[in-house]
């Protein structure tokens, strides 16, 4: 009696040569290591987009990035992924990285200041009508939220708490305001730029919230990840930086 | 610790809330589709049958973009809403009951569709011949016969809205109290280094719920 064996069917050796094709098609895709991984703030989102693009333009090494709020990156930085350069909207996330050693190296950049959307005519007497929403970072992770509620606290406004739409980063709440979803927000003043020309804004004091400071952490310390956080400090840098709203000297 | 705190039965009673409500909802709707579906054939009956899928096969973000764009403050039906009747739809716990009962929907129409199909068309011809009218044959014998896909597509469309995160969260926001249903609560604790054990609760929370539905709905429909 012939026994069939399976394994030997022209279908299944067919198969196994798909799989370890695609195997061997990945494993190059994932070999490459001139890849330089950058985990940043989201309010950095649309000048890194220019930054990088620059970048790549007089280099070999390619850039690939991920962006959210800075304390979500921080913890999937503390979860083992691989980003070389991490920067955050403030100093707390850097600190909670290096309180873990995961930081090698670090510089502080850029500033920023904030910025209150909404047809308020003074701030102080702020009242929100029952179908009136605030929108703001949510503090847990996004500094943006942190300095919003210090903003929020020094002024002494009242907001109730279910008329609050936590956004989980400021390019969320960048979002959420140009679709016209928030009657009220504080955001980044580098991310009112490209709002609408009828929306009223605001800038907030910046007396009112701790300076909003950059912080630039290495993870990986090579050649390629400091030949770009020096490219990141140069005054042409800085001036793309400062075109997109953000405060280059403070 | 084995006392479930104020945070947990406040996000807890909201999930309930939703995924009954929502239930509820999709509940007539989906019978009157699953019939026709079942039933008629008309123009177009795939396209219907596409259309009625999709929130099965569409990432569930994208369902929450187009609910946005409908019942958003500024959205095709969410505008007349909000300036006629000062009314607001998006980031309330009703924009929560609109997201789960459109994610459950098709769940639901699905199973009542399977158990119209199975009843024998010679009852339905015998109550016809017997003059029965329309109204009479579905309140008489289409109704009672599909009460097992009735009850399935319900459990179904409540454990749907149970773990319902993407569209909810993109429509109605993160509120505590108002929006944030046990998935998203589960989300904002993974969010903070220091709630691991809020987690951990919440998701025991989570399994104890959808594991009692699975039970409860096997139960019903033998």
């Amino acid at each position: 009696m012939i026994i069939h064996n399976p394994l030997n069917s022209i279908i299944f050796k067919n198969y196994l040569r798909i799989i370890f094709g695609f195997f061997i098609l990945f494993s190059q895709a994932l070999k490459a290591n001139e890849n330089i991984y950058i985990g940043y703030a989201s309010s950095l989102h649309n000048a890194m987009k220019e930054i990088v693009n620059d970048y790549e333009k007089q280099s070999d090494v390619k850039l690939k990035f991920g962006m959210g709020a800075s304390g979500n990156i921080a913890q999937q930085i503390m979860r083992d992924a691989p980003y070389d350069i991490f920067i955050s909207a403030n100093k707390k996330w850097i600190n909670y990285l290096d309180k873990h050693q995961k930081i090698k190296e670090r510089q502080p950049w850029i500033s920023n200041s904030l910025s209150v959307i909404g047809s308020l005519k003074s701030i102080e007497n702020l009242t929100l009508n029952a179908n009136e929403r605030f929108c703001l970072a949510d503090p847990k992770n996004a500094p943006l939220g942190l300095y919003s509620l210090e903003a929020i606290n020094t002024l002494n406004l009242k907001i109730p708490d279910n008329q609050i739409i936590f956004l989980k980063d400021a390019a969320s709440v960048q979002y959420y305001l140009s679709i016209n979803e928030c009657d009220y927000a504080i955001t980044y003043s580098s991310n009112i730029l490209n709002l609408e020309k009828n929306i009223d804004i605001q800038s907030l004091p910046l007396n009112l919230y701790s300076d909003i400071t950059y912080e630039i952490g290495i993870l990986k310390l090579n050649k390629d990840t400091k030949d770009f956080v020096n490219y990141l400090q140069q005054p042409s840098v800085l001036g793309i930086l400062k075109n997109h709203g953000f405060i280059i000297d403070r | 610790m084995m006392t479930i705190s104020d945070y947990e039965i406040t996000v807890l009673l909201l999930s309930l809330k939703v995924a009954s409500i929502s239930s509820i909802i999709a509940f007539f709707p989906s019978l009157l589709i699953a019939y026709f579906l079942a039933r008629k054939n008309f123009f177009g009956k795939s396209f219907v049958d596409g259309l009625i899928h999709l929130p099965l096969v569409l990432p569930p973000v994208v369902i929450g973009f187009f609910l946005l764009i409908i019942f958003g403050k500024n959205g095709l039906v969410g505008d007349i809403f909000f300036s006629t009747f000062n009314i607001r739809i998006s980031f309330t716990w009703i924009a929560a009951v609109i997201a789960s009962a459109v994610m459950g929907f098709p769940l639901f129409v699905r199973s009542i569709r399977q158990s119209i199909s199975e009843i024998d068309p010679k009852l339905i011809e015998a109550a016809q011949t017997l003059g029965a009218n329309k109204l009479k044959i579905f309140k008489k014998i289409i109704f009672p016969l599909s009460k097992k896909g009735i009850i399935t597509g319900f459990i179904l469309s409540f454990s749907r809205s149970l773990g319902e995160f993407g569209a909810t969260i993109t429509f109605a926001g993160n509120i505590f109290g108002e929006t944030q249903t046990l998935p998203l609560a589960i989300y904002s604790s993974l969010q903070d280094p220091d709630s691991n054990l809020i987690v951990i609760r919440l998701v025991g929370i989570s399994i104890f719920i959808s594991l009692a539905a699975l039970m409860i709905s096997n139960r019903l429909s033998k």
